[in-house]
């Protein structure tokens, strides 16, 4: 059940997506012409500005692009879970973890691939196709590249929009199945608003703390003599630079943040489920 | 005959307001019965709990023997009384949709259904009719070989000649083992159908009779009786 829901959802998803990128990757070839035409007759200075103005707006077609689609993808789940659609769904004989993963699943494909449709978009516009190797070399400047910390960056890059998905589906989820009474006529999206930020604080207060608590295992106790001299001698070594010092700052910060993001990840599925189990309320 | 429906002690609260109070009933299979009441007796919110779609605060629900759920829903066909379908599907999509999702689908009885109507399977959704909409997704949740049909106010936007079609759509369409729970206010509409009624004020039960008795004893037909009952 759970790939035909996710051929469902990813059906609607996609057809949005493709939309838009139609139109994007139109303005980037536009672009790229223009570009093209302003090389080839440097003297004609309206192509020059044509060229500048046409490359403006397909670099904000690409940005609209993916927040659209980010911006479709949660009102997707918000429509189809808790709207007029949620009638049909939450009576499919499906379970909730279901109905919750397809869209996660669909909804962070979405979201990839208007990125990678986003950076096609961008070397049609620019005619450059090496934003790769450019990405690369900037990685292996900061000398990082051959170390546990490529990974560990790519892999909080890739669950950055599960993740950021998870904040707004819980939100909505609060918000959407939150008891009021049937006489105050709340409004569930302020309600969902509402939801997110609080739940957005508590994640910082959360990573806070956990910075506060590398920081005492990194450089031991706050109240004893010397933290304040390892401290400066950690930034010191990261000033001059030195390779190892970076890396082993990248792959701790990096590595905690990951670890934060999964268990705060963890915690707002198992919110979203019971929520939908035992708490589902569609009026 | 084994009992279908069992709610015992249901009660759903919105704020201070009960929808329903300590909500006892069983139904048995074969059966179509009307749910009646006014606005605001609890009626929708009854339907919605058998259909899984609203957590009761306490109570039992059982259907077919199991608790609401997963295996509930497979034998559950539910109509609400708004559209679900979103605008951008056409026809034929709700049709492959219903086919995937239910195995107790039977597509051609759709299809006949929808051809009789004359809809179009290429229409998309968004262009059709509130009525024709309404058919659309009768017809869908008609031709499901369920055991319960749950259908809340299925003729509420439609006309009189579609009133009968929604009506005939329900006589034909339902197995004799399955019962079928209506909550309408037309009751002169849908008496004509109604084996048994179910009259719902406040969220409590007021009365559960057979249409033959109310006839036989009361010498009234229900849209009388609903009258009296609920007179302002």
């Amino acid at each position: 059940m759970l790939g035909k829901l996710i051929r469902y959802d990813g059906k609607i998803q996609l057809k949005f997506l493709c939309s838009l990128f139609i139109v994007s990757a139109v303005v980037s070839l536009f672009a790229g012409m223009m570009g093209w035409l302003h090389e080839a007759y440097p003297q004609i200075m309206v192509l020059s500005m044509f060229s500048t103005l046409a490359l403006g707006f397909s670099i904000l077609a690409i940005f609209a692009m993916v927040f659209a689609n980010i911006v479709y993808v949660v009102l997707h789940f918000r429509k189809n879970l808790f709207r007029d659609e949620g009638y049909l769904m939450h009576t499919l004989p499906v379970t909730e973890p279901q109905l919750f993963f397809s869209k996660l699943i669909t909804g962070s494909i979405c979201v990839y691939l208007s990125i990678i449709a986003g950076c096609l978009c961008a070397c049609i516009g620019t005619r450059r196709w090496d934003y790769l190797e450019v990405f690369m070399n900037l990685l292996r400047e900061s000398g990082i590249l051959e170390a546990k910390a490529t990974v560990l960056v790519l892999l909080t890059f890739f669950l950055l929009v599960p993740f950021t998905l998870c904040q707004f589906y819980s939100a909505l989820t609060i918000g959407y199945t939150w008891k009021v009474n049937s006489n105050s006529h709340i409004n569930r999206d302020l309600l969902s608003i509402a939801s997110y930020v609080i739940l957005y604080m508590i994640q910082q207060i959360v990573g806070l703390i956990a910075l506060m608590l590398y920081l005492v295992f990194t450089f031991g106790n706050p109240l004893r003599a010397g933290f304040l001299e390892r401290m400066e001698m950690f930034m010191d070594n990261m000033n001059n630079n030195t390779g190892e010092a970076v890396v082993s700052y990248i792959q701790g910060v990096v590595g905690m943040a990951l670890g934060i993001n999964l268990v705060i990840a963890v915690v707002l599925v198992v919110i979203i489920l019971r929520r939908l189990n035992y708490h589902l309320n569609l009026e | 005959m084994d009992n279908l429906i069992k709610c015992e002690g249901l009660t759903k609260r919105y704020g201070k307001n009960a929808a329903l109070w300590n909500f006892s009933v069983e139904i048995p299979a074969g059966k179509i019965i009307g749910l009646l009441g006014p606005n605001g007796s609890g009626k929708t919110t009854l339907i919605k709990s058998l259909s899984g779609i609203l957590m009761p605060d306490a109570g039992k629900m059982e259907i077919a023997g199991k608790e609401i759920g997963t295996e509930t829903k497979k034998i559950v066909s539910y109509l609400p009384e708004r559209p679900y379908f979103s605008s951008a599907l056409r026809v034929k999509d709700t049709l492959c949709f219903f086919e995937d999702f239910y195995g107790d689908f039977q597509r051609k009885t759709a299809e006949e259904m929808l051809k009789t109507l004359q809809i179009d399977t290429n229409s998309k959704i968004g262009s059709l009719s509130k009525g024709t909409r309404e058919k659309v997704q009768l017809v869908l949740v008609m031709s499901r070989k369920a055991k319960v049909y749950l259908l809340d106010e299925p003729m509420g936007g439609v006309d009189p000649a579609a009133r009968d079609f929604i009506l005939k759509t329900i006589l034909t369409n339902y197995n004799e083992d399955a019962s079928v729970l209506i909550s309408t206010h037309l009751i002169s509409d849908v008496e004509k159908i109604l084996d048994e009624v179910i009259f719902i004020k406040q969220g409590k039960m007021a009365l559960y009779k057979s249409v033959d008795e109310i006839r036989m004893e009361e010498k009234k037909s229900v849209d009388a009786l609903f009258r009296e009952v609920f007179a302002c």
